[in-house]
């Protein structure tokens, strides 16, 4: 019974007061359904979000893999405090981070993330005769600044969130945001002008 | 600057995500992965005995876990000889070197008799008691 309400709540994008106890008592079946949704749902937003960590097309797409994989098997731990979304996002962006922190990251990808960001500064390069130039130097610009102040204003201006809701995901509270997003402005404005 | 940043969303869709796209294989391989994959120690530890049934090698157990959706020792095989250590210690498994300088490990009399109590709470999983008894099971 508590299933089925959970299911339908969730096709909301969020759970709104369900139990502590309903996620728990979810069977395989369920818990797949309840993957699925979060995929089609989420999983577009999850790789642009992991993508904007990474900087590198095949990491982002392995990485958000581990990411539904590891979501699938925590949904016992999922209490319902928060909202799914939030959740989610919270684990993809650890994940993300966990991942550019790891030996493995920093030790035997280096080269190859090097490689990979010269690959895609090419093809937006190539892109730059077809369309607006200054958008794709904002682009690049952002892709390069430190993860700290990349991510506020990715959470910021690309996915249009509050101070608040940047300050639960990223575990921050808001003056920390507030200055991050204004250092990442005059860092961004800099390199822009140089 | 405010003015380029709230275009930020149009001009990453237009840059960056402009090929990047969570499609229906993705999805596949995440639900293939997450039905595959084994959840908790005990588990881990239980597919480790099935796999003992035959002479392995540390890094041969990491592979065929992994095969088996335990993919947190693909990284990190420090784990899983921290693991194979306890079990040893616990006399559920024993080990060797052969004469190639190499450990393998196998079932010890305790960790057969888990693996037999397992088997039979759980009829899936008789594919290796078979193995272990050549085919009586």
């Amino acid at each position: 019974m508590n299933v089925y309400r959970l299911i339908d709540s969730w096709k909301g994008g969020e759970i709104v007061g369900v139990g502590e106890m309903t996620v728990e008592i979810l069977g395989n079946e369920d818990k797949e359904a309840v993957l699925n949704d979060l995929m089609n749902t989420y999983g577009q937003e999850i790789l642009r979000l992991v993508y904007s960590y990474v900087n590198d097309k095949e990491m982002a797409e392995d990485l958000t893999q581990e990411i539904f994989v590891k979501c699938y098997k925590s949904l016992h731990t999922y209490k319902g405090n928060a909202k799914i979304k939030t959740w989610l996002w919270r684990i993809a962006i650890n994940h993300s981070k966990d991942y550019l922190k790891s030996w493995h990251n920093k030790n035997v990808i280096v080269s190859e993330n090097e490689s990979t960001n010269t690959n895609t500064n090419k093809e937006m390069i190539e892109q730059l005769v077809i369309q607006k130039e200054d958008d794709h130097q904002l682009v690049i610009a952002i892709m390069n600044l430190p993860i700290k102040y990349r991510e506020v204003l990715y959470l910021f201006y690309y996915e249009n969130l509050s101070l608040k809701e940047l300050s639960v995901l990223i575990g921050k509270n808001e003056n920390t945001v507030k200055t991050r997003l204004r250092r990442a402005k005059e860092l961004l404005k800099e390199r822009l002008e140089e | 600057m405010e003015n380029r940043l709230i275009k930020l969303k149009k001009s990453m869709d237009q840059t960056v995500f402009s090929n990047l796209n969570f499609t229906e294989q993705h999805q596949n391989e995440i639900r293939e992965k997450a039905k595959n994959t084994i959840e908790n120690d005990n588990e881990i530890t239980l597919a480790i005995l099935q796999l003992l049934v035959n002479n392995r090698t540390g890094h041969e157990l990491a592979l065929l876990l992994n095969a088996r959706g335990v993919s947190k020792f693909v990284d990190a095989e420090g784990m899983l000889y921290t693991l194979l250590h306890e079990l040893e210690h616990d006399k559920c498994i024993q080990s060797n070197w052969n004469e190639s300088k190499v450990k393998y490990y196998y079932l010890a009399k305790k960790g057969i008799g888990i693996l037999r109590k397992s088997e039979i709470k759980n009829t899936e999983k008789q594919v290796s008691l078979k193995e272990l008894f050549g085919g009586e099971a």
